[in-house]
């Protein structure tokens, strides 16, 4: 399990520094706050969801993915936004 | 070419190396270090209970749950002066019973299905049928293995040997039949060619902690057995060999402990009683109260492992006298004096953090073995169970305390009234004319939560700390759709052997 999420996490970092460096980004401080705290988020989701598989427990599953995923993808998504909408206005 | 270079210099980059090594140094040296095998086997490490960052121990006899040992008093198990309910029917004749309405009512209830009802409840497509009552049957044939419990952990040091006696089920029908388990009748003390076994307290320890979990149990503590925990112990008892006779459990300042036609004797110096646990099948738990209950199969390894226990202090070459099951003492004050749980609403079972309310047994075995003490723990259960009611709301009897402070004697006026319950601590107390052992409370408490996920190990370890949050624990406990599992699934889950998830096995 931690092996599929050093997987996903590795590729989303790898992403996201390839991201930064092709449209030319720097975030502020605030938007790396909400960046590490939604990629936090997101990691405790997937650990969770695939956790609660194993347990045998599907609907406490898909209720993470409801409760934690969808606050960590807003986090994530804001954090991007923040960044991308102040490099369009400069 | 890439624009992306490192900022840090040769001198920097070698200067972090240096710092970082510098730190692991330091750090080794400060860990503990052992100087050969035998440092090794008698160091604390791994002895007892190992226990989570989290979870406090705390003084020898002092857990969560307060004991007034003034008040606290020996209780007399014999027949016509047992705790009245489900239990007591199996001595009793049924004209008894129109003296305890409260019990009538109670199998009334239970004649008329109120389990599956009660499952019915959240799984309205529930029905139990032929294969729930075929495992119940299992269990219960697994169960014929030896019964109950057994006083005599007597046996000669001079290599002579003595029989390990349990009572027979069919006691009740046939009374003065021993049956020995088969493969048990003679155990060799110690064996010819091995001289007694003479380890350190630690060593010991970690030697029953191997043995118990080769056999299939869990944790293993060590309660000293002194003024006040002798008070534990049942003043007269009749689960003992071969008739059903009730005798006096006395101590004695003797070598060897003897059993007469009217007494059983433990001596002085067997002070060492010995706490393990057996853990029910978890996923079979989250059934109950359907008809496939994991307490009957729990009970036949529970029988089984406490004979293998037996055997082996047996060739130890130390005394070994029987607490199993509720032979000699309740079970659950050994339990929480161990270490190994706190005092739980349910009354009947400890709570672990780490195995919920799915323990089976807390077994017992006293010993003049050199063991080290393990401690009471402060895991928040018990402050946690102040709150969140769980169990009792399931409860399809009614027969858990909805109070939210645990008392010194009971909450329940029926059960005051014929003084049926222990007093001298405090604690939640089930109502036994009410509880027909349906189990339903084992299924949804929040303590049964695996190890997979980790937001339950940070639940467990926010609650141990501060009760702020346990409210909201609980009601997502029940928003997340854990507890009570349908029965009818479980015939199609894809189960690890012995049903116990891999989570609860280290």
């Amino acid at each position: 399990m931690w092996y599929i999420i050093g997987l996903m996490l590795g590729t989303l970092v790898l992403g996201a520094v390839w991201f930064l460096k092709a449209k030319n980004l720097n975030f502020k401080w605030y938007e790396w706050v909400i960046g590490i705290i939604g990629l936090g988020l997101l990691l405790f989701t997937i650990q969770n969801f695939l956790g609660s598989l194993e347990e045998l427990e599907p609907k406490a599953a898909y209720t993470f993915l409801l409760i934690t995923g969808l606050p960590a993808l807003i986090l994530l998504v804001l954090a991007w936004q923040l960044a991308v909408r102040r490099a369009k206005k400069a | 070419m890439s624009a992306f270079h490192s900022t840090v210099s040769r001198k920097e980059f070698i200067k972090r190396l240096g710092l970082t090594g510098a730190g692991l140094g330091a750090l080794t040296a400060a860990a503990p270090v052992f100087h050969d095998l035998d440092e090794v086997t008698s160091s604390k490490l791994g002895v007892g209970p190992q226990h989570p960052w989290y979870v406090k121990e705390r003084e020898i006899l002092d857990p969560t749950c307060e004991f007034d040992w003034d008040q606290y008093q020996r209780f007399d198990n014999s027949p016509e002066n047992r705790l009245i309910g489900i239990d007591t029917l199996m001595i009793r004749d049924l004209k008894w019973l129109d003296e305890h309405p409260v019990l009538k009512e109670t199998i009334r209830l239970k004649e008329s299905d109120v389990d599956t009802t009660c499952v019915q409840k959240k799984f309205p497509s529930y029905d139990h049928d032929t294969r729930d009552g075929a495992m119940w049957a299992a269990g219960i044939a697994g169960m014929q293995y030896p019964m109950y419990g057994s006083f005599l952990g007597q046996f000669t040091m001079s290599g002579a040997s003595k029989p390990i006696y349990f009572m027979n089920p069919n006691e009740l029908t046939h009374p003065g039949e021993i049956s020995y388990p088969p493969g048990v009748k003679f155990v060799e003390t110690p064996p010819t060619t091995y001289p007694r076994w003479n380890g350190t307290p630690e060593e010991n320890l970690k030697t029953l902690t191997a043995a118990v979990r080769h056999f299939g149990g869990q944790e293993v503590g060590v309660v000293e057995l002194n003024e006040k925990t002798k008070k534990f112990i049942y003043s007269r008892d009749d689960r003992r060999l071969g008739s059903s006779a009730t005798r006096d459990i006395v101590f004695e300042d003797v070598d060897l402990a003897y059993e007469t036609d009217t007494k059983s004797v433990i001596p002085n110096k067997c002070n060492r009683v010995i706490v393990f646990t057996n853990l029910q099948p978890t996923e079979i738990t989250l059934t109950q109260p359907g008809g496939i209950s994991g307490s009957a199969v729990s009970y036949s390894r529970m029988f089984k492992m406490t004979v293998e226990m037996h055997a082996f202090i047996h060739a130890l070459g130390y005394q070994h006298i029987d607490g199993s099951h509720w032979a000699l003492s309740p079970s659950v004050p050994f339990g929480i004096m161990a270490g190994l749980g706190e005092a739980g609403r349910t009354g009947m079972s400890i709570i672990s953090y780490k195995y919920g309310n799915m323990i089976r047994c807390v077994n017992r075995i006293i010993t003049d073995m050199p063991l080290p003490l393990t401690k009471p723990i402060d895991s928040g259960t018990y402050r946690f169970c102040h709150t969140c009611k769980l169990c009792a709301e399931a409860c399809p009897y009614n027969a858990l305390p909805m109070d939210t402070e645990p008392c010194w004697d009971t909450e329940w006026e029926d059960e005051n009234k014929i003084h049926n319950y222990i007093g001298g601590y405090k604690a939640y107390r089930a109502s036994l004319q009410r509880c027909p052992r349906c189990r339903a409370c084992q299924a949804v408490c929040v303590f049964n939560a695996k190890d997979s996920a980790f937001a339950h190990q940070l639940v467990k370890s926010i609650q141990a700390s501060n009760p702020m949050f346990n409210t909201f624990f609980r009601n997502m406990h029940e928003s997340f759709g854990y507890g009570m599992q349908n029965p009818n699934d479980w015939w199609e889950k894809n189960l690890p052997s012995y049903g116990v998830d891999p989570a609860f096995l280290y």
